[in-house]
């Protein structure tokens, strides 16, 4: 599996900067985070990586091929469609049937069977984040890339996200994730990029996953947005 | 081929699924009787009165559908992020044309249902009334009614991708296509006006060619005109009725390519 390598990507919409020459190497079975504020630039870099956006300059090496699977941030799913249907049509898209049933799928996402012949309009934001887990992760990517994946989560959802995507990434999933919860993020994360204002402002190498490194990340974080706001 | 099936199916399915689909389902039988209920007025050419109303009613069911149903799936794909979820699976023509089929099935069922009903009611009609009041009204005119409204609302339907392909909005995307289709319903007339041969005498040249422009750039809706030969029992031409055909395709497959070009490198 080879590395993603994004060089000098740059991306304005109407004149305003979302994104500008922004690099980053994923290297395969690594966990990269993306922190920043509202606006920073995070979803549009996701975004240019999984070809949804055309960059205005710059380039993509390592995508071609590999399998994404990709939780955006709005996980918007056919509302009529109930959660069993859901991943079943995502086995097929992704022509797993080896390794993953609906019910094994929604299993592992934690969604209680009760729910899981529910149209999806009747259940909660945290149970179809889970659904939409469910679906990203059908093909067994060997690239998931999560748009604030907790968003909407309880504790307890929060935790159990958490364990999942570290469980994926011990059987060698590399993951990309972008996040503003920063104690997730250094729990999950080999490596935080700092971005703002389009712009990739800092790399993080995170040893301990600890509150410490937390801690500081969070007062890098607090410094760099009283910068910007300056 | 095999996800584009999937998709396709699984499209099918939400539409199936979709509230406004089910109201549709019901017009059908609602514009059944309304054709035989506002035929009961009259005294005379009852049957035609039946065909008329059926006619209108079927034209009416597959636009709302396209405008409604057709534009709220792929806006709802577009602008609430679902296509993301099939779009790492998939190219975005593959996706796109699964979505379209999906819908082009849901329609069909639609039209066949809405055929059904009436070919039934007709068929009803023709058998109470003398034969010297059918005017060559026969039992599968309500079928030849049905393929023109299909061939209508195909074209309805490249119209909505067009529009889906770069508006960025639920509201932008409905209202456009909303637009643009009520406008190729009613130019048509207006420029039938405008293009005889007295007013372009009366012209300048430009505003000639500005007209001539505008009939182009819609499609040719007169199917209505042979719509109305079949409510009369009148033969349709069958040079016509070709010509309706083909250049009705012809507009389709050209909206269609834009809107996939359009869609390819769009950014969602």
């Amino acid at each position: 599996m080879p590395s993603i390598h994004c060089h000098d990507l740059s991306k304005s919409y109407r004149g305003a900067t979302s994104l500008q020459n922004a690099s980053l190497t994923l290297t395969p079975g690594s966990v990269t985070g993306l922190l920043g504020a509202n606006g920073a630039g995070k979803s549009t870099l996701i975004k240019c990586i999984l070809g949804l956006i055309q960059p205005d300059s710059g380039s993509i090496e390592g995508t071609d091929g590999a399998s994404v699977g990709y939780l955006p941030e709005l996980a918007n799913l056919p509302a009529s469609a109930t959660a069993w249907q859901t991943t079943q049509v995502a086995l097929k898209l992704c022509n797993n049937h080896a390794d993953y049933t609906p019910s094994v799928l929604l299993d592992l996402v934690c969604l209680d069977a009760k729910h899981w012949h529910k149209p999806l309009r009747h259940c909660s934001k945290g149970m179809r984040q889970r659904v939409a887990l469910a679906y990203a992760i059908a093909g067994k990517p060997q690239w998931l890339i999560l748009d604030e994946p907790m968003s909407g989560l309880d504790a307890m959802g929060r935790k159990q996200f958490l364990d999942i995507l570290l469980d994926l990434n011990r059987q060698g999933t590399g993951i990309l994730v972008c996040s503003h919860i920063v104690p997730d993020l250094v729990r999950l994360c080999d490596r935080i990029l700092l971005i703002n204002h389009g712009r990739i402002i800092d790399k993080v190498d995170i040893i301990l996953h600890s509150m410490d490194e937390a801690e500081a990340l969070e007062s890098r974080l607090m410094q760099t947005a009283n910068q910007s706001y300056e | 081929m095999n996800k584009l099936l999937t998709l396709a199916a699984f499209s099918l399915r939400e539409i199936l699924a979709a509230p406004a689909y089910r109201v549709l389902m019901s017009s059908t039988i609602v514009i059944g009787i309304g054709a035989m209920a506002i035929s009961n007025l009259f005294l005379l050419e009852t049957i035609k009165v039946e065909l008329d109303f059926l006619w209108l009613g079927i034209s009416l069911l597959a636009t709302v559908y396209m405008l409604v149903v057709a534009t709220g799936l792929l806006a709802q794909d577009f602008t609430q992020g679902i296509a993301y979820l099939f779009l790492p699976h998939m190219s975005r023509q593959i996706y796109l044309l699964a979505r379209v089929s999906g819908i082009v099935a849901g329609l069909l069922l639609l039209l066949a249902l809405m055929a059904a009903v009436a070919t039934a009611i007709v068929t009803w009609g023709l058998h109470h009334t003398p034969t010297a009041q059918t005017h060559g009204i026969v039992w599968w005119s309500p079928v030849m009614l049905t393929g023109m409204a299909l061939l209508q609302s195909l074209t309805v339907l490249s119209i909505v991708i067009f529009t889906c392909s770069w508006a960025s909005g639920l509201v932008e995307m409905i209202l456009f296509s909303t637009v643009f289709t009520g406008l190729a319903y009613l130019l048509p007339s207006v420029i039938q006006a405008m293009t005889s041969a007295e007013v372009m005498t009366q012209v300048p040249g430009w505003t000639a060619m500005l007209i001539h422009a505008v009939d182009y750039l819609f499609p040719d809706m007169t199917g209505a005109q042979m719509a109305l030969a079949v409510v009369h029992g009148l033969p349709v031409p069958s040079t016509e009725l070709a010509w309706f055909v083909v250049s009705q395709a012809g507009y389709i497959m050209i909206l269609t390519a834009a809107g996939f070009l359009i869609f390819a490198r769009r950014d969602l």
